[in-house]
């Protein structure tokens, strides 16, 4: 850790590394936007989450960039999987299958138009520079004590969300008998 | 140390890369994963900007948070696909006009 964080430091190492997990996430991106098959596309998409999650780290965020790779890449894009896989099955799945591109040229210009706009806001932002480190702060000390003192009832209205979610989305999707 | 503009740009770029996705692809799955990557995009802001901040956990709760319903928003957004899928025989959106006319 001592190690890391000494690497960290160094400007130029950091900056890399930040430039390499940033190709990663919009690589992966533009891979799901480009290609026409669903399923590499799942792939791509897997491939910018876990870049997301190297950027987070670079931001001082451990838990997060952890809770990242378990939620969206074991969790979300397990279950778009599965979506993939159930609704690829019995009469016409191609149809599934099949992903058709409209308006190719028209979206990447309106997709050039917003990060041109959001781009430009940003830098013309003023904002102070980043604190160096937390020092010797524990994050998952820290974000623990949030949850459960600051933020408790948060935590228990997304548990209260979490529970419609599961009861609503199995009576959902549950075969009706016919 | 990297200034927070960076992940800004990077978050701007992932958030437009996202949305052609959803107004590109006529598949509902995919138009789903766009969704997600417009999510992840607003997150790291969330985590790039909670650094300034005078309690930095502040905004790494509130991306937590956003991903436990972006994880909640997927499994009942696949539900309903599959639903939509048992009734009309296909997930193209423009091919589900029973309401149009």
């Amino acid at each position: 850790m001592e190690l890391f964080q000494e690497i960290l430091e160094a400007d130029l190492l950091a900056q890399i590394v930040f430039g390499i997990f940033a190709l990663i996430a919009i690589g992966g991106a533009a891979y799901l936007f480009f290609t026409k098959n669903i399923l590499y596309g799942a792939y791509g998409l897997l491939t910018s989450l876990l870049g997301v999650a190297g950027l987070f780290l670079l931001a001082n965020a451990e838990f997060i960039a952890v809770s990242q790779i378990m939620i969206y890449v074991g969790g979300v894009l397990i279950l778009i999987l599965f979506g993939i896989m159930l609704s690829a099955n019995g009469k016409n799945k191609g149809d599934a299958l099949e992903v058709i591109n409209v308006n190719n040229l028209l979206s990447l210009l309106i997709a050039l138009v917003i990060s041109g706009g959001l781009g430009l806001m940003v830098f013309n932002l003023k904002i102070t520079n980043a604190v160096e480190s937390y020092g010797a702060v524990n994050h998952i000390n820290a974000l623990g004590m949030h949850l459960m003192t600051s933020h408790v009832a948060l935590l228990e209205m997304i548990g209260v969300l979490l529970l419609v979610v599961l009861i609503g989305a199995s009576y959902i999707a549950k075969r009706e008998k016919s | 140390m990297i200034a927070s503009t960076y992940f800004l740009y990077v978050s701007a770029i992932l958030f437009a890369l996202g949305f052609a996705v959803l107004i590109t692809k006529k598949n509902l799955i995919v138009m789903l994963m766009g969704v997600e990557l417009m999510l992840n995009a607003v997150n790291v802001n969330f985590v790039a900007l909670a650094r300034n901040a005078s309690d930095p956990f502040e905004g790494q709760l509130f991306s937590l948070f956003i991903m436990i319903v972006a994880a909640a928003e997927v499994a009942v957004a696949l539900a309903i696909i599959l639903k939509l899928r048992q009734y009309y025989k296909t997930i193209n959106p423009d091919l589900l006009d029973e309401l149009k006319n």
